[in-house]
């Protein structure tokens, strides 16, 4: 017998045929980095502008979400591992990081770090029994997981609190300075994504990432060369969990008073449409459409019949005519535009 | 030596392989041809770790290798290439080389995460190696920043083999090489594998184009139905009246 389907040799598609659709050209790493450092300098521009808290929030929301964006990034779109329960590692990231800080009064940070710890762990091991899935497969197994999760969430009350009254935690601070007025955690925030996408990038530009790309182009030729298919997708699986938990901790010091409906199947298929709007291979894209699908509901606040129709139509116009996502539509265009200046 | 002995393999209802032995040294070009059916790419498969065989035991220079994961076989110095081409499409040509440089990889995950000196220093001598097996195999520069999967069909044969030859194998088992290939590229992949062979390197080659196998193989092992009926040197095979009943009447002049 064939030991694991992933090296079926039979099979000629690679792992994955949503993910697949992306193309990826070998210099294009760089003008990735350029572009995260750009929207990194824009944020803090943007926050300045910001006229009143509440736009001011939304930002810092949208950079919460980036960073659990990056993490499906990495997962979806390098190698090929579809996850529609990312929100089960978002709640997780949350409840842990609000118990410990409610239950063992710990400093908020460390709270968070083993939120975020937790969370990793939860992926690794649920990866090794998802390693064997793909394609639809692994899409209604880590749904079922997201499912699974969020009946947790809203039942284990005594730790999480429920739909109702849910749970909340105290301000967040750091040695005791309180950073907790939007300004302030804002930029705790923006050090996180920092750091989370600077990771993301060097998975990126180096073997690792080049490693996962193998196994999602050819999992049988990836074993010929030596890579550890399940290793693998254990060691992408446990990194978006650990991103995905990071951006739940601080989610809850956002939020301050959270109940399960946040973490249900909904935010998992938000956290998707970011990374498929914003392009698949590229951390600086996860960061945009995270973005985009945060702040979009927003603007449209006084369509409120047309919002879900707007939405729907550009979501389905970029997949027509920018399949591997918005900022790779831009790139390339941008690519076609120098090109004709020289000619 | 590559000592294949007492292989069995079963599925289902069909014996795939019966008791197949095969034996390759390194520094010679090492055929095993048959008609479709034989059952040389499931040998191909128990060898490099992808089949697991039912019986028998796979030697690489000595050292026990049935029943390693294809990882772990590629780890021993076993590498190949697939009869269905197996290309890293999205990755630039060179990239998907570089992967190939993967088990020689000495930094550890946290440095490439957070992207060391060392990390930069390792990648640049992956590139380095990869440029040199594309132009060792005849790969022009111009494909090489191309996508892998929009080169020309011949061009990523020729890829796959500088991917597998940057594991630095001591083996390299190859899956139908010439197939789809014209004449002369044939003609040309031929000199390549002698090259390998002067190198060093044992040469594992399943072919249906018997001129090349004739032509590159120091020893020629004939399979039919799951079990080998010969072995021996190109004109001896030729001679042996089994093989031309079995296969090489119907296909050789």
């Amino acid at each position: 017998m064939i030991r694991d389907p992933n090296l079926d040799l039979t099979s000629t598609t690679p792992a994955s045929g949503a993910a697949s659709k992306a193309k990826r050209a070998s210099v294009s790493v760089s003008a990735d980095r350029k572009l995260t450092l750009v929207l990194m300098i824009v944020f803090p521009i943007c926050a300045m502008l910001a006229t009143n808290s509440f736009y001011k929030s939304v930002l810092v929301f949208a950079m919460i979400n980036a960073i659990a964006a990056v993490g499906l990034c990495l997962m979806l779109g390098f190698a090929g591992e579809i996850s529609i329960g990312q929100a089960a590692f978002y709640g997780l990231g949350a409840y842990v990081t609000a118990y410990l800080a409610n239950q063992f009064h710990f400093e908020p940070v460390l709270a968070i770090a083993i939120g975020s710890a937790v969370a990793m762990a939860i992926g690794w091991g649920i990866s090794r029994p998802l390693s064997r899935l793909h394609e639809h497969y692994l899409a209604m197994a880590t749904l079922a997981f997201g499912i699974i999760m969020y009946i947790v969430f809203a039942n284990a009350r005594p730790f999480t609190g429920g739909l109702d009254p849910g749970t909340s935690v105290a301000k967040f601070a750091i040695l005791g300075v309180d950073l907790s007025s939007m300004d302030r955690y804002f930029w705790v925030v923006w050090l996180a994504l920092g750091l989370a996408s600077l990771v993301a990038g060097n998975v990126a530009a180096t073997q690792v990432g080049r490693s996962l790309l193998a196994v999602k182009m050819s999992a049988p030729a990836a074993a010929s060369v030596g890579i550890d298919v399940v290793r693998a997708k254990a060691f992408v699986f446990a990194l978006g969990a650990l991103l995905t938990g990071l951006s739940g901790g601080l989610y809850a010091y956002f939020s301050r008073s959270f109940n399960a409906s946040t973490f249900g199947i909904g935010y998992s298929i938000e956290l998707l449409m970011m990374v498929v709007l914003g392009s698949l291979t590229r951390v600086s894209g996860a960061i945009v459409g995270a973005f985009i699908i945060t702040i979009l509901p927003v603007l449209f606040e006084h369509f409120e019949d047309y919002k879900t129709l707007v939405f729907g139509i550009t979501m389905v116009l970029i997949m027509k005519f920018m399949p591997s996502g918005l900022v790779e539509g831009l790139f390339s265009l941008g690519g076609r535009l120098i090109r004709r200046k020289g000619d | 030596m590559l000592a294949i002995r007492h292989i069995s393999k079963r599925f289902g209802g069909l014996q795939a392989l019966r008791n197949v032995n095969v034996e390759a040294e390194r520094s010679r070009v090492t055929a095993v041809i048959g008609p479709n059916g034989a059952g040389k790419s499931t040998l191909m498969n128990v060898i490099s770790g992808f089949i697991a065989a039912d019986e028998g035991s796979v030697d690489v220079d000595g050292t026990r290798a049935l029943g390693l994961a294809p990882h772990r076989m590629c780890a021993t110095g076993v590498a190949r290439t697939f009869q269905n081409l197996q290309m890293f499409s999205d990755m630039s040509t060179v990239e998907a080389v570089v992967t190939g440089r993967t088990r020689h990889r000495k930094t550890s995950l946290i440095a490439n995460l957070l992207m060391t000196p060392a990390v930069h220093r390792e990648e640049g001598e992956a590139f380095d190696a990869a440029r040199e097996l594309l132009r060792a195999m005849g790969v022009p520069e111009s494909f090489w920043t191309r996508r892998a999967g929009d080169l020309p069909y011949g061009m990523q044969r020729r890829v796959e083999i500088a991917r597998a030859l940057a594991t630095e194998p001591g083996y390299l088992l190859l899956d139908e090489p010439a197939a789809g290939l014209n004449d002369s590229e044939s003609a040309a992949l031929g000199e390549v594998l002698l090259k390998l062979a002067q190198q060093g390197i044992g040469v594992v080659l399943i072919e249906h184009d018997i001129e090349l196998v004739m032509n590159v193989s120091s020893r020629i092992f004939v399979m039919d139905a799951g079990t080998v009926i010969a072995d021996g040197k190109p004109a001896e095979v030729r001679a042996n009246p089994d093989v031309i009943a079995a296969y090489l009447g119907e296909e050789h002049e």
